[in-house]
């Protein structure tokens, strides 16, 4: 298949893509293949311009991003590297100063790449259809626009609003980009191409705003008093949000500040190496890409689902109308199914309605869904304070309090009330198999962990337990998928994956405090280490009951209940400090509403009181803090990336990569390293085997190394 | 190595850095301009033994810009033959040029020259002319830049240092100001600067406030408490220590912007005869040193110690000490570091009363701490100045 086909009408060339593949990409071939195009073009005698277009839905979502995979195997030669990946600078800078117009007829989504293309066309055309989106998202993904769009986006609508769009990876719809001015015009989908050909047939000016004398920088230069006062506030706040890890960040400001002070040209080569710098330099990006695209891909692709028949269902319960379950209820409402929300509290049950109906309204009210729609919801939820009204249900999610004995009293009650529907219990850490026998029939019974807040968190794990039945497993994929969220199949365990490898996390936080780190460091750490928030913060979040409730649930090797992080979880509690609703935990919480909280003085001698091993000595020097919260961040790291290797030891996961995902998107782990695998390989399996060595010698548990991690180190491999 | 004579001393006094101010229809050009001028009167001085005029400036571009020692000079009516050179370190600017002629005498590249600095915030704003270090991302990222209240809050914090401490240094500074006003302290050095047709504008320093109470104090808003600038969070990037800043600095504790210009002459020995002059005294010795950036006020520290051992002094051979008031943390964490005796200390105020027109005070502070120790006939000064990206600058003076 040719990936661009060219044909004349009219006098005019159509460049039509319709690349390998279900939307079209720019993979190092099509790149060639534009190259011949663009030269075809302009030696064409017969043709006065040219059309880009698409044979496809999308116009072009952006590169192939294969092309970072094959990093990961690089050969080192850096010359070489900036030739190939220069490439479609080459031909883009070609098709815009070869003397004749250009039109982009821009007829689905122009993303990344495909938006650089038609940025480099001298008159771009969108079609009104609103599922049309544009922008440069690159950075979402750890990356740079490095065909030439940092440049092309600065010097078209001035860099303030050009980095603020690259920065937040705006995506927008036609009619937003032509206001915005980021293309020229919006037709309806029957006039785009002939709208297109008629611009490139006018013998228009085939040369943009930038390459004609006098061209002034929309907005003022960006070296001008006004881009410097702006690039020292994008720079502290960006380099705030990202910490140590906004490594793409910088090289986007980078490309910016200091090519939109170039030359064009000078401009698009400083690009070009702040990309590949992001690239090779540093591993960010290309684990982005593997965890978050490729990884992510995977999984909603649903490999694991069993091949039985999608079993049609319409009627979902939900018990408890807690925070969890009318987060469940509101998902399911949105994803088109009839919810039935029980709750013996009529209170509960009608403050969750009105929570529900408010936000709706409010939605209904900015335009973002239509009164029907608004209507339609109100109309699908019912309530209900006896589970006998779930008698004809398809699906009935429990989500009752995080307590064995409850959850198996309602689950029984479940079972019988509803005998022929999916059983799903929304637990975050209960293993299923120690509820399954509260079901009548143990094979209809499943575990769905939602993440709190349910309708923002992307993933579910679905637990499958040793008697969950293929049916039922399928219908919890087949809700998940329905919810537009990521199923992460996990087998049944204390805390499945993601709460285990959170666990790991905060009881190392924890650990820490007991070793006597200033509890700021610990925080700072965490953060600094990439981790959302810092272990205390969040542990003050979810209580520390329940913290201390996992660990009684989870005899595993660091959560003894003479561990020195357990005694002062313990000693916490019995001072009634247990967390943000107590209103004291690790923190204090004042009264007044714009003091903010600060961590309790009293953490410091509590800690003194309990044994426990001697951190590193941070020493006198000036960075001694920062060295320590270097120290703090990678304990935390490495904590609960061994206990993700306990975890797939365990069976509860086995595919690396999707448990990648699964480490970041339901377990905190940091981000920027692509999952708690990533990680480890990252850092070196016999480097992590060491670091841990040295701290298990020191007594702490969590650092025991599985058997599975010294065999792959002896001989050299990784799990991939 | 030579002697280097500092020969005398000379200031405008300090307008508010804003277009209410009485300098700010005087160019920086015509303020330099007016102490070379007053410089070259006051000791007859045959011009044409100027061999260098380097003047400190920080925003040196506009009319603020290109050598503004060698445009100042022309201006002030020096032969041709007079160069003139434009040095830059921030807030030590003056002191540096003092310091880099200084270097040139006492090698015996230079017989006789003069050194200063100029600064019209009001016309040539502060940061107005960029830089990389805030502005590049590479450099800000790499240096965990944040502005330089913020840093002195965190250095506030880091060390403990209340608001009311450094408030009560901030009234301490205006008292001891505006007595030096009244007792004449400065007017050795000052020199009137005039309007266009030649009536005085400004006699006297512009800017103390001898009415400031600690309770007036206290109703100021902090300045830099921005959590939405990110500078917070970049801080604890590099001192994870801390929880969170305290935003104590705010205008009556932070160095007033000011407009100013302050210079000196400075000779070899036979430099002085030639011109026959007589001495006021000896620069001893000077240092400059870096430390951490985000940290920025640590600078004059090391300077200070490294500037005592060049000169084979300790600091029981100090007679007064200015180090300037950048922000109110900077003298206070001076004098604890060094446990020094608050009463040699800016003993006439210094910058949160009078102002700080960044690339003159250096030299501005050599007049003052000179002028001091005839006035009260002691012997040996200490000039130290912060300096931002944690650099800092001290001089030590001895009088003959």
């Amino acid at each position: 298949m040719d990936p661009i086909t060219y044909q004349v009408s009219d006098k005019v060339a159509i460049l039509t893509f319709n690349t390998e593949g279900s939307v079209n990409t720019l993979s190092w071939q099509v790149v060639a293949t534009l190259g011949d195009r663009v030269e075809q073009f302009l030696a064409d005698d017969t043709v006065v311009g040219a059309v880009i277009t698409s044979a496809k839905n999308d116009f072009i979502v952006g590169a192939d991003l294969g092309m970072i995979a094959e990093l990961d195997n690089w050969n080192g030669d850096r010359r070489e590297l900036l030739q190939k990946w220069s490439a479609l600078n080459r031909v883009l800078r070609r098709l815009e100063t070869g003397g004749k117009p250009v039109a982009a007829a821009i007829n689905g989504s122009a993303l990344g790449g495909g938006f650089e293309v038609a940025l480099a066309s001298h008159y771009r055309v969108g079609a009104n259809d609103p599922s049309i989106r544009i922008g440069l998202p690159e950075t979402q993904l750890g990356m740079i626009p490095a065909a030439g769009g940092t440049q092309r986006l600065s010097r078209l609508l001035g860099v303030e609003r050009a980095c603020e769009l690259m920065l937040t990876g705006a995506r927008l719809t036609t009619t937003e980009a032509v206001e915005q001015g980021l293309i020229h015009q919006v037709v309806t989908p029957d006039e785009l191409l002939q709208t297109a050909k008629d611009w490139a047939a006018s013998a228009p000016d085939a040369h943009q705003p930038w390459d004609k004398p006098g061209f002034e920088m929309p907005g003022g230069e960006v070296q001008g008093a006004r881009g410097m006062r702006l690039f020292e506030r994008l720079n502290a706040s960006a380099h705030a949000t990202g910490g140590n890890y906004s490594p793409h960040v910088r090289a986007l400001l980078t490309a910016v500040f200091r090519g939109a002070h170039s030359g064009f040209d000078a401009g698009t080569r400083i690009e070009n190496e702040q990309h590949l710098k992001l690239l090779i330099d540093d591993t960010t990006a290309r684990r982005l890409v593997r965890t978050e695209f490729f990884g992510i891909g995977d999984l909603r692709k649903q490999t694991s689902r069993p091949d039985v028949p999608v079993r049609n269902f319409t009627t979902v319960g939900v018990v408890g109308a807690g925070m969890m379950g009318a987060g469940i209820a509101q998902v399911a409402v949105e994803a088109g199914f009839k919810v039935i929300l029980v709750d013996l509290s009529t209170e509960l049950l009608a403050g969750a309605l009105d929570k529900l109906e408010s936000g709706w309204r409010k939605r209904a009210d900015r335009g973002s869904i239509t009164e029907e729609e608004l209507q339609l919801r109100i109309n699908s939820i019912k309530m209900a304070e006896n589970i006998s009204a779930l008698a004809d249900c398809d699906l009935v999610i429990e989500a009752v309090t995080e307590n064995r004995a409850v959850k198996r009293s309602v689950l029984s009650q479940i079972s019988s009330a509803a005998s022929h529907a999916i059983i799903a219990t929304n637990t975050s850490s209960l293993p299923i198999s120690e509820l399954a026998d509260a079901i009548d029939d143990p094979a209809r019974f499943i575990g769905l962990h939602f993440l709190s807040p349910v309708p923002v968190m992307p993933m579910v794990e679905l637990v499958s337990g040793s008697a969950s039945g293929t049916a039922a497993i399928a219908a919890g994929f087949d809700f998940v998928k329905a919810l537009r969220k990521i199923a992460m199949p996990v087998g049944d365990g204390p805390g499945f994956f993601g709460t285990r490898l959170f666990h790991a996390f905060v009881s190392e936080g924890v650990a820490l405090v007991a070793e006597g780190v200033p509890p700021a460091i610990i925080e700072n750490a965490a953060r600094q280490a990439g981790f959302r928030t810092g272990p205390l913060e969040v542990l003050d979040e979810v209580s520390l009951t329940l913290c201390i409730d996992i660990i009684d649930g989870r005899p595993n090797p660091e959560n003894t209940p003479d561990a020195p992080s357990t005694i002062l979880l313990r000693e916490l509690v019995a001072q009634g400090r247990n967390g943000r609703r107590a209103r004291a935990g690790f923190y204090e919480y004042p009264d007044s509403p714009d003091s903010r909280k600060r961590l309790w003085s009293g953490l410091a001698s509590l800690a003194a009181g309990i044994e426990a091993p001697q951190p590193l000595d941070p020493g006198t020097s000036d960075t001694w803090s920062k060295e320590l919260a270097a120290y703090a961040g990678r304990r935390m790291q490495l904590a609960a990336a061994l206990d993700a290797v306990r975890a797939r030891d365990a069976g509860v996961v086995n595919d690396v990569t999707a448990a990648d995902v699964g480490s970041v998107l339901a377990g905190m782990f940091p981000r920027h390293t692509g999952g708690s695998f990533s990680f480890l390989e990252d850092l070196g399996l016999s480097t992590a085997i060491q670091e841990a060595d040295l701290l298990a010698a020191a007594g702490r548990a969590a650092f025991m190394v599985p058997d599975s991690l010294r065999v792959l180190a002896a001989n050299e491999r990784t799990w991939r | 190595m030579d002697d280097i004579l500092v020969l005398d001393t000379a200031r405008t006094p300090r307008g508010k850095g804003r277009p209410s101010g009485a300098l700010h229809e005087v160019p920086a050009v015509e303020l330099a301009a007016t102490v070379l001028r007053a410089l070259s009167a006051r000791n007859c001085l045959d011009e044409s033994l100027i061999e260098e005029v380097t003047l400190g400036c920080v925003e040196a571009h506009r009319e603020q810009g290109g050598a503004i020692g060698r445009i100042a000079a022309l201006h002030a009516g020096f032969p041709d033959t007079v160069p003139g050179l434009q040095v830059g370190r921030y807030c030590s600017s003056g002191l540096d040029a003092i310091n880099s002629v200084a270097g040139q005498i006492g090698s015996g590249m230079l017989q006789l020259a003069m050194a200063g600095g100029v600064e019209s915030m009001s016309r040539v704003p502060m940061a107005s002319g960029g830089s990389a270090w805030w502005a590049d991302p590479e450099v800000a990222f790499e240096t965990n830049f944040i502005s330089q209240g913020v840093g002195a809050d965190l250095v506030a914090t880091r060390r403990g240092y209340t608001r009311e401490r450094l408030d009560s240094f901030a009234v301490e500074s205006q008292r001891r100001a505006s007595e030096a006003q009244r007792t004449g302290a400065f007017d050795k050095s000052l020199v009137p600067v005039s309007n266009g047709i030649g009536l005085p504008l400004l006699t006297a320093d512009e800017i103390p406030r001898r009415e400031t109470t600690l309770a007036a104090l206290a109703g100021l808003k902090p300045s830099f408490a921005q959590p939405k600038s990110g500078f917070d969070s970049v801080a604890t990037l590099g001192f994870p220590e801390v929880e969170q800043i305290e935003h104590s600095h705010h205008a009556g504790n932070s160095s007033a912007i000011a407009d100013g210009a302050g210079a000196v002459i400075l000779a070899s020995a036979a430099g002085a005869k030639v011109a026959g002059i007589k001495p006021r005294a000896r620069i001893r010795s000077w240092a400059t040193r870096g430390s951490n950036t985000t940290l920025m006020f640590g600078g004059p520290l090391p300077a200070s110690e490294k500037a005592l051992q060049l000169a084979g002094m300790t600091w029981s051979d100090i007679d007064l000490v200015e180090i300037n008031e950048a922000f109110a943390i900077m003298p206070i964490w001076f004098s604890e570091h060094f446990d020094l005796d608050p009463e040699i200390i800016n003993v006439n105020g210094g910058a949160i009363a009078l102002g700080h027109p960044l690339g003159a005070t250096g030299a501005m502070l050599l007049g003052t701490v000179l002028d001091e120790l005839e006035r009260r006939d002691l012997q040996v000064g200490l000039v130290s100045l912060c300096v931002a990206s944690g650099m800092g600058t001290t001089t030590i003076v001895e009088r003959i």
